[in-house]
């Protein structure tokens, strides 16, 4: 909310400067967004007066004036129109800094000059040149009570220093000017001026009648005055300047002076035109399906319970929140009617919301204005009315007294005590309350209090000691270590989560970079990876931001399709992150993806060049493995990957029936689509899956053994099908003797026409070693026939 | 003098002038070997009387010894000098490139290294970390939270809905870690020290705003706990956090639908061209928002506190990012641009510690 130092100054008598003004703004809860003071840029810009001027001889629309700050005298050049004799206006000297930048962003020196032949000592100014408006005509027009020889930054303009505060939902009080001076005075910051009540004598009475339907629930209290023979004339100069100062809409003073009181007391009021009304008024809860055209000139269609308000020919304004076109006032309006009402917040709030429709009225509806100020409200407004736009007042007519119910808080010392950790004793909590408005009893040791009517945040204990704590200063309660020593009942940090931080960094070290993407993506994405439902954001932020992703390998080919077009010829990214396969909580996997592009050794001097292949991101996903405390041993290898892998030129690693992890390259369909060029190996690890592993896992280790005995290799070559699986031969050798066999190594691979089409041969390294004996010749002879009919008989294959 | 020093001349003569190790080895052979020169007169020795044996046996050994001696001595100078003249006709140029497999740089995400350094220090003040799900219900992200369907509060988060299998909204994308309080205080014992890391979504995009980003939030449930303690351990956390004990702190009283005090925490700082130093000068940027947990947030998951105090703080990952290490635009960070990850990315070593 914005308003001037000089409007806040109706309110509050203070002495202070601007900076404890905005401190003290700050300490209490009323965040100071910002602060404009244009003449914090002017010290030395005097007061001057002209007291001669002539047309400058060699241009048509330059002046040459003599002026004067009462000891010197000065010869200037000016341009504008509004030069004259005895003029008051404002001189930046020679030297002096103009508070703007010009177009190059650079700061404004007055120099001594010359133009057009005649020498100019320095510059007559604008308000705009002076930043103090937008637009400006001529130079500054100073009233009479200017002392020529001055400062003129010594007569600020306060109506020019704007204060913007960010209001938090509970604070609607301080939604008008009012309350923000009364907030400064409770918390001993200046004196509130209080107005005082307008008397308003009527002259005739009103003949319209109300009838509130809802005055037990949404609408407690209505007000509606009638005001004759208005006259809706462009509204005064001070309201004027005040509303561009804050950036309001000038309007019609009808309409200037409701949005006055909404922002000046946190007063909402509606005018009607009196003479556009039919019949009577009715206060009542709308049925879906009715429609009603606001002010904006946009129809609404209504649903069930939304606070309107009727004349006998429907629905003339949305309650709290928008009048209508029908009833408003325009330059020809004459006779009206002003409203002030007390609209519950919730009704208010929830119309609002369903329609979609921001008002000032409705902001502070919403949060509760003071329900006692709908009286004060009207005649204040009907008053300022009469001043402004003449005319003659009518008798107030209403429906419906809201009772306050009177909620009783009790506070006592241990409780503040408990919650802030310093005692306050109980006179000094009392004080505190009183001077926000709160009638407070003593009862022995405890407090009774009743807040004010417009402190409707204020409902229980906890809430007064937050404004004693505010009004003492958050700076002033000391702080006070804590530290939690007691046993832990287990760590702090689970392995799983160190986990995740392993294989980041891990994979940084791998060479791959880490992105963070968002969560989201284009639905049409979602259908190329062939994802069944979808999971659609009713309301996303565009349609490329429109599903949650169900993995992560998209943004990661989108990462890349940016990086190619920005000339990155190598790139490997990796993600750690969400993926979702349901619209519920939980259901979600953390998930890690790698993708690496580009050739590996391209123009290297040292290495042939090649393309990446699976080879390379199954390294990446068993090292993966390897951090993750996973052997390869435990594991089954099939062909069974996402539809985004090449389906040949990939595989799946499962640990028991969990599929874990992927590798592989991207499908070449996929690359077309996302406009990639050469082949990305890619690997995928479902964490959620390990990280369940992981947690039924003993981390306590076998006693070390060293075992003595001579370990022998022997190396074996197998052809067999082309398609049979490496892994088969390796189990098969396995089985062959599991305890001599400590491991096997393939080193060689090879298909040819000398071993038939369809073959291939597997050239594998096997460890033998005994835990008992170093082995004879004759024994190992023995595994190794085994181990070749073993694979004869479970793999098809032959010894080459 | 004997009537060997002649031989042993000559001996040692033929040592110093031979050139490779198989000349060495036939002098060791003419003098030491079956029937070397020496080795016959030492056999001789038995021989001679005993004055005479006792003479000539030492010279002999003397010899021997010395003989040896100088023989490893040309071995050692034959076999340098070999390598010598092999290393001289070597040569491989040590300005070409290196090996380029192992040198490929790569970056952890700012974001990744922030939350580390978040997860070390609030662990090490005694916090345990937990997490919450990405997709929250109303009840966890709002009501439980102090927020009822028409609070104006709502308003301050501009939330993303889900639509479930009919198409009814039901579910949203959390709007804040919040609701992981919520879940801790439901399934935890008293005390509770909690802090959850984790992505957040807000239906809101411009310059200082992403439709995703990152917070930490921070509960503590444990006796006697108040105000007071609650302003102290963020000052910890924040001294810690930025490496500077003198950071300016100051409290401002704000709002929060579920705490009660509530306050948004500054730190002092200096803008000098767009560069924040953080620690000095006196202008004021936000850091962080906190309070003592409002008691409806704890009727709503139905705990009766007793003795026990609460608080709660809230804070963006990316501000704190942007702060600490002086990235000025808040887009780039899920932008995925590969200049930008290296350069504001952090080396897989950068562990953060306490220091």
């Amino acid at each position: 909310m914005k308003f001037t130092v000089k409007w806040l100054r109706e309110h509050l008598d203070f002495k202070q400067n601007y900076i404890e003004l905005v401190n003290q703004l700050n300490a209490i809860g009323l965040e100071v967004e910002s602060f404009k003071n244009p003449f914090e840029n002017l010290k030395g810009f005097k007061v001057v007066e002209i007291t001669n001027f002539a047309k400058h001889p060699n241009a048509d629309k330059l002046n040459v004036c003599d002026v004067s700050d009462g000891k010197s005298k000065y010869q200037i050049v000016c341009g504008a129109n509004n030069v004259k004799k005895g003029l008051k206006t404002v001189l930046a000297v020679v030297g002096s800094y103009l508070p703007g930048r010009d177009s190059n962003d650079n700061p404004i020196k007055i120099n001594k000059s010359k133009i057009r032949g005649v020498e100019s000592m320095g510059m007559l100014c604008s308000e705009s040149e002076l930043c103090l408006s937008d637009e400006s005509d001529g130079i500054i027009d100073l009233e009479s009570y200017y002392t020529i020889g001055e400062d003129f930054s010594d007569y600020a303009d306060e109506e020019k220093i704007v204060i913007e505060i960010g209001i938090t939902p509970n604070r609607v009080d301080c939604a008008g000017v009012m309350g923000i001076a009364r907030d400064l005075q409770a918390s001993g910051f200046g004196k509130l001026i209080t107005r005082k009540k307008k008397k308003i004598a009527h002259i005739f009475e009103a003949q319209i009648k109300i009838k509130n339907l809802i005055k037990d629930s949404d609408c407690p209290e209505f007000y509606v005055r009638q005001i004759n023979n208005v006259k809706n004339i462009v509204s005064p100069d001070w309201i004027i300047r005040r509303f561009k100062a804050c950036d309001m809409k000038v309007i019609s003073s009808l309409v200037d002076i409701t949005n006055f009181l909404t922002i000046d007391s946190c007063r909402p009021l509606h005018v009607f035109d009196f003479d556009k009304i039919v019949g009577n008024l009715t206060i009542r809860h709308s049925k879906s399906g009715e429609k009603f055209l606001g002010l904006d000139n946009e129809e609404y269609v209504l649903e069930d319970n939304m606070t309107v308000i009727c004349d006998d020919s429907g629905i003339i304004s949305l309650a709290g929140i928008l009048g209508g076109l029908s009833t408003a006032c325009d330059n020809n309006t004459k006779n009206i009617l002003v409203e002030s009402a007390f609209f519950k917040p919730e009704n208010i709030a929830r119309t609002g919301r369903k329609l979609n429709i921001l008002s000032d009225a409705r902001y502070r509806f919403e949060r509760g204005i003071d329900p006692l100020s709908t009286r004060d409200g009207l005649d204040f407004a009907s008053a300022m009315i009469a001043d402004i736009c003449g005319g003659e007042i009518g008798s107030a007519a209403s429906d419906g007294k809201f009772r306050e119910v009177q909620k009783t808080i009790i506070i006592d010392s241990t409780f503040v005590k408990n919650i802030l950790g310093k005692r306050f004793g109980l006179e000094f909590i009392k004080e505190k309350l009183l001077k926000i408005g709160c009638q407070v009893t003593q009862r022995n040791n405890s407090l009774s209090v009743v807040p004010p009517s417009w402190r409707g945040d204020i409902t229980l204990s906890e809430d007064l000691v937050e404004e004693v704590a505010r009004l003492h200063g958050y700076e002033n309660i000391e702080d006070q270590p804590i530290y939690f020593n007691k046993k832990q009942k287990k760590s702090l940090i689970e392995e799983t989560q160190i986990s995740k931080k392993k294989v980041c960094r891990f994979l940084v070290s791998k060479g791959l970079t880490e992105i963070i993407s968002w969560s989201f993506v284009d639905e049409k994405y979602e259908k190329i990876i062939q994802t069944k439902n979808p999971i659609k954001i009713s309301n996303p932020i565009s349609e490329d931001l429109s599903c949650l992703r169900s993995s992560l390998v998209i943004n990661l080919l989108l990462t890349l399709n940016r990086n190619i077009k920005r000339g990155y010829k190598n790139l490997n990214f990796f993600e750690l992150g969400p993926v979702f396969y349901g619209e519920n909580p939980g259901e979600q996997d953390l998930k890690v993806c790698g993708v690496r592009y580009g050739k590996r050794n391209e123009k290297d001097w040292l290495m042939k060049s090649r393309n990446l292949d699976l080879y390379d991101a199954k390294l990446d996903l068993l090292e993966v493995f390897d951090i993750l405390n996973i052997k390869e041993e435990s594991l089954s290898i099939d062909q069974n990957v996402g539809c985004y892998f090449h389906p040949k030129m990939s595989g799946s690693f499962c640990l028991g029936k969990n599929k874990i992890g992927s590798f592989g390259i991207v499908h070449p369909k996929m690359l077309e689509y996302f406009d990639i060029k050469s082949v990305v190996s890619i690997f995928e690890v479902n964490f959620s899956d390990i990280m369940s592993f992981m947690k039924n896992k003993k981390n306590t280790l076998k006693p070390y053994t060293k075992n003595i005995f001579q370990s022998s290799t022997r190396d074996f070559s197998f052809i067999v099908d082309k398609q049979l699986f490496a892994s088969e031969i390796i189990s098969a050798i396995k089985k062959s003797n599991s305890k001599i066999i400590k491991s096997i190594r393939v080193f060689d691979y090879y298909e040819g026409s000398e071993i038939g089409k369809g073959k291939k041969a597997v050239a594998l390294e096997v460890l033998l070693q005994s835990d008992e004996n170093t082995l004879s010749e004759s024994e190992i002879d023995e595994v190794s026939t085994s181990i070749i009919k073993n694979v004869e008989s479970k793999c098809n294959g032959k010894l080459r | 003098m004997t009537d060997y020093d002649p031989l042993f001349q000559t001996a040692l003569g033929e040592i110093k002038i031979s050139t490779s190790l198989e000349n060495i080895e036939n002098i060791r052979i003419k003098y030491f070997g079956k029937n070397g020169i020496i080795n016959n007169e030492l056999k001789k020795l038995g021989n001679l009387e005993q004055d005479k044996k006792k003479t000539v046996g030492k010279d002999l050994n003397i010899f021997k010894k010395k003989f040896f001696v100088m023989l490893e001595e040309k071995k050692l100078e034959i076999e340098n000098k070999k390598i010598n003249e092999q290393i001289n006709l070597d040569f491989q140029d040590p300005s070409m490139p290196a090996r380029k497999d192992a040198l490929i740089k790569a970056t952890l995400h700012p974001i990744t290294q922030t939350i580390e350094e978040v997860v070390t220090i609030l662990s090490s003040l005694g916090l345990e970390y937990v997490e919450g799900p990405d997709i929250e219900d109303d009840f966890h992200n709002f009501t439980a939270l102090n927020i009822p369907s028409n609070h104006p509060a709502r308003q301050m988060h501009d939330t993303f809905y889900l639509r479930n299998g009919e198409g009814i909204q039901k579910n949203v994308l959390r709007t804040h870690t919040s609701p992981v309080q919520i879940r801790s205080l439901m399934s935890k014992d008293l005390p509770i020290r909690i802090f959850a890391p984790g992505r957040t979504y807000r239906c809101d995009s411009d310059i200082t705003h992403t439709p995703m980003f990152h917070q930490v939030e921070g509960l503590i449930v444990d006796e006697k706990v108040n105000f007071a303690n609650l302003k102290w351990f963020l000052k910890k956390f924040c001294q810690i956090f930025f490496k500077n004990e003198r950071i300016k702190f100051r409290f401002r009283p704000s709002f929060f639908p579920f705490t009660e005090p509530s306050a948004e925490v500054d730190i002092n700082c200096r803008f000098n061209n767009k560069n924040i130093t953080i620690g000095e000068g006196d202008e004021w940027l936000e850091i962080l928002g906190c309070g003592m947990v409002h008691p409806n947030v704890f009727k709503a998951c139905k705990i009766n506190k007793n003795n026990y105090g609460a608080f709660a703080f809230g804070m963006g990952i990316e501000r704190l990012a942007m702060l600490k290490y002086g990235i000025p635009d808040l887009r780039n960070f899920f932008d995925s641009d590969l200049g930008w990850l290296k350069h504001y990315g952090f080396s897989f070593l950068d562990h953060p510690d306490l220091n």
